[in-house]
């Protein structure tokens, strides 16, 4: 499996994402309302070194990739992680007019760029109730779009998704899901959870290996279900050669002093780690921070 | 009993998510769906084979496959779906809101108590982390007597005039703010100070909706003088994600909460509790909050889980009775009686 870089920067900071105070995140949202503020943090992080970017593909996020896109000279060896999908897009959708409309509206409807003929052309076969998979490639179309021509490393369902589908114990969805951006867009599947070592035993059970799993892991406990020691126990005894490992949330929402965080993260069988931050000092002296095994 | 046989009925959004939270527990098979749209039903079909899928909530009730079930209908269909599950000896969790009507709210919680059979209200703020400490808190007496608590729900659900004639424009069908937001925020009141013993200054006003309120207002007392005001406004384009707040206020402290933590006055410092005097403050990422699967938050798992080892504990559950959701239907009742709503 190709080797995932030890630090990726997120992106909860550029869209008003912050788990311990709804103020922070305003004022963050605000900042970031102007596009070079997003590219001025960006700047300093790939300064302090760091080489990997994990992006949402939320509607702020497009023209961020087309900025990307557009400065290839500048930004061509940064490594892409994007997840999918931009869930309150859909949650909000799904209340207003019902699921099958709203998937009927996300693929057929308000999608006005080039690749959406050649998606009606897909779908105007299949009825709904025959082929929830061939629903599911489309979606993945339909987001994976955002992110094309940057340079994707791996593609993640995003723990809302993923959790959901998780709970139902489907193989079906995980596989084809897995097969689908392995074949069609040469990347390695992700899956971002909030239950790693539930979802790791599935996909032990259903023989799925060659996956990146991305979960909250910090020295709080915040966000490991069922609990911190069973993630300890199941990163201890992970394979990287089946399973690479991915940290996100390490600082808890700043609810634990950084050493601490990063004593414990360093510690760890991980391969990598993602954070988001908005000052160059606090990027800086996270970088620094950081030594995984 | 070593597993519980369960059903969900209606597929909509809800139900989709206590199916995938429920089938995570160890001591549950789940054995059957109930969903009028014949599109979701053979969508699923073919990857849940060992799942029963009926057209007809009736037939999933009379089919012997399910000791409990979830019920996830439109509001105004609970009442029905509910009796008919009691008459067939079927524990219930029933979202809320429970029923449209006092009357038959509190018939039903008579018919389960009658028959013994578990049943719960999804009022899930009652295990939010944050308000189950208050909860804890309060019960310990940690600010004194408690004299008044103010309640704020907003959020920006209806943000915009409203052209979708959904169930949930109906206030008859159990849509509108008073049932969607007031209803958890009635029942918190419940959950900290037992039933209310007076209703008064309700207030309606409308926003954007016309056939139902978008901004409601309460007041009520409880036993030992312990007052209370609601104020809910569904239509506050301020707030990205729903934002429940407290300030309670008692003669030895106060705590303001809300679903991001909550922070404690205290007079004077409580030696027994290892407290200081003044403020202190905690984060929701403060207490550990770890549950067994997460899907859409701690409390959904929380309160589903809660169900199930009631069932299978052969004892009452934890979460809200019907017979406490029947207080809360009178109390909103009460405030579509007093109308008044204001364009």
């Amino acid at each position: 499996m190709e080797q995932l870089d030890k630090i990726i920067f997120g992106d909860n900071q550029f869209f008003g994402i912050n788990h311990r105070s709804q103020e922070k995140a305003e004022e963050m949202l605000k900042r970031f309302e102007n596009i070079d503020n997003i590219f001025e943090v960006y700047d300093n992080a790939f300064d302090c070194g760091i080489k990997g970017v994990m992006l949402n593909s939320n509607e702020k996020a497009e023209p961020i990739c087309e900025r990307f896109r557009a400065n290839k000279s500048k930004y061509g060896d940064i490594a892409w992680y994007p997840s999918i999908p931009y869930a309150y897009k859909y949650a909000n959708m799904v209340n207003e007019m019902g699921i099958f409309p709203a998937v009927n509206e996300v693929l057929f409807k308000g999608n006005t760029s080039s690749g959406v003929l050649g998606m009606i052309g897909k779908g105007a076969n299949f009825i709904f109730t025959r082929d929830a998979m061939k629903i599911m490639e489309m979606l993945v179309d339909v987001e994976y779009k955002m992110f094309r021509g940057l340079n994707v490393k791996v593609f993640f369902l995003q723990n809302i998704v993923t959790d959901l589908m998780l709970g139902y114990g489907i193989k079906d969805v995980f596989e084809h899901f897995a097969e689908y951006v392995r074949k069609k867009y040469n990347v390695t599947p992700g899956f971002v959870t909030l239950n790693m070592p539930y979802l790791k035993s599935k996909l032990e059970e259903w023989g799925l290996e060659d996956i990146v799993i991305c979960s909250s892991i910090n020295a709080a406990g915040f966000h490991m279900h069922p609990s911190k020691e069973e993630y300890e126990k199941v990163i201890a005894a992970n394979d990287p050669s089946k399973y690479q490992l991915m940290a996100m949330n390490v600082l808890a929402s700043g609810s634990i002093s950084v050493q601490e965080s990063f004593d414990y993260i360093n510690a760890q069988n991980l391969q990598s780690v993602v954070f988001g931050a908005s000052s160059r000092a606090h990027i800086q002296s996270t970088v620094e921070s950081i030594h995984l095994r | 009993m070593d597993k519980v046989r369960i059903g969900v009925i209606g597929m909509g959004r809800m139900g989709i998510t206590h199916y995938s939270i429920i089938n995570t527990h160890p001591g549950v098979e789940m054995t059957a769906i109930a969903d009028t749209s014949g599109m979701m039903l053979n969508m699923i079909a073919k990857y849940l084979p060992a799942v029963k899928m009926f057209t007809d909530y009736k037939d999933l009730l009379t089919s012997g496959l399910v000791d409990a079930v979830i019920v996830c209908t439109p509001s105004v269909m609970h009442y029905e779906v509910c009796r008919m599950a009691c008459e067939q000896g079927i524990s219930v969790f029933c979202e809320k809101p429970f029923t449209t009507s006092p009357v038959q709210a509190k018939e039903l919680a008579d018919m389960f108590e009658a028959k013994g059979l578990v049943n719960q209200v999804g009022y899930v703020y009652r295990f939010d982390t944050v308000f189950a400490k208050v909860k804890e808190m309060l019960d310990k007496g940690l600010i004194g007597k408690v004299s008044h608590t103010a309640v704020q729900f907003l959020s920006s659900t209806i943000s915009k005039p409203q052209k979708e004639k959904g169930w949930r424009s109906k206030r008859e069908n159990g849509g509108g703010a008073a049932y969607e937001m007031g209803s958890h925020a009635i029942d918190l009141m419940e959950f900290f100070f037992g039933a209310p013993e007076k209703i008064s200054g309700t207030m309606m006003g409308q926003v954007y909706s016309e056939a139902v309120e978008d901004i409601v207002d309460v007041q009520m007392s409880y036993k030992g003088s312990v007052g209370v005001n609601i104020h809910v406004n569904w239509s506050d384009y301020t707030y990205r994600k729903p934002m429940l707040k407290l300030d309670i206020h008692g003669t030895k402290g106060k705590i303001v909460a809300d679903l991001y933590g909550y922070r404690l006055f205290l007079r004077e410092a409580d030696e027994a509790a290892g407290l200081p005097g003044g403020w202190t403050s905690v984060p929701m990422n403060m207490i550990p909050d770890p549950c067994p699967f997460y899907v859409r938050g701690a409390n959904f798992t929380k309160q589903l889980y809660e169900f199930v080892d009631a069932i299978l504990q052969g004892r009452r559950s934890g979460g809200c009775p019907f017979r406490e959701a029947v207080d809360t239907q009178e109390v909103i009742h009460t405030i579509f009686r007093n109308g008044n709503v204001t364009a």
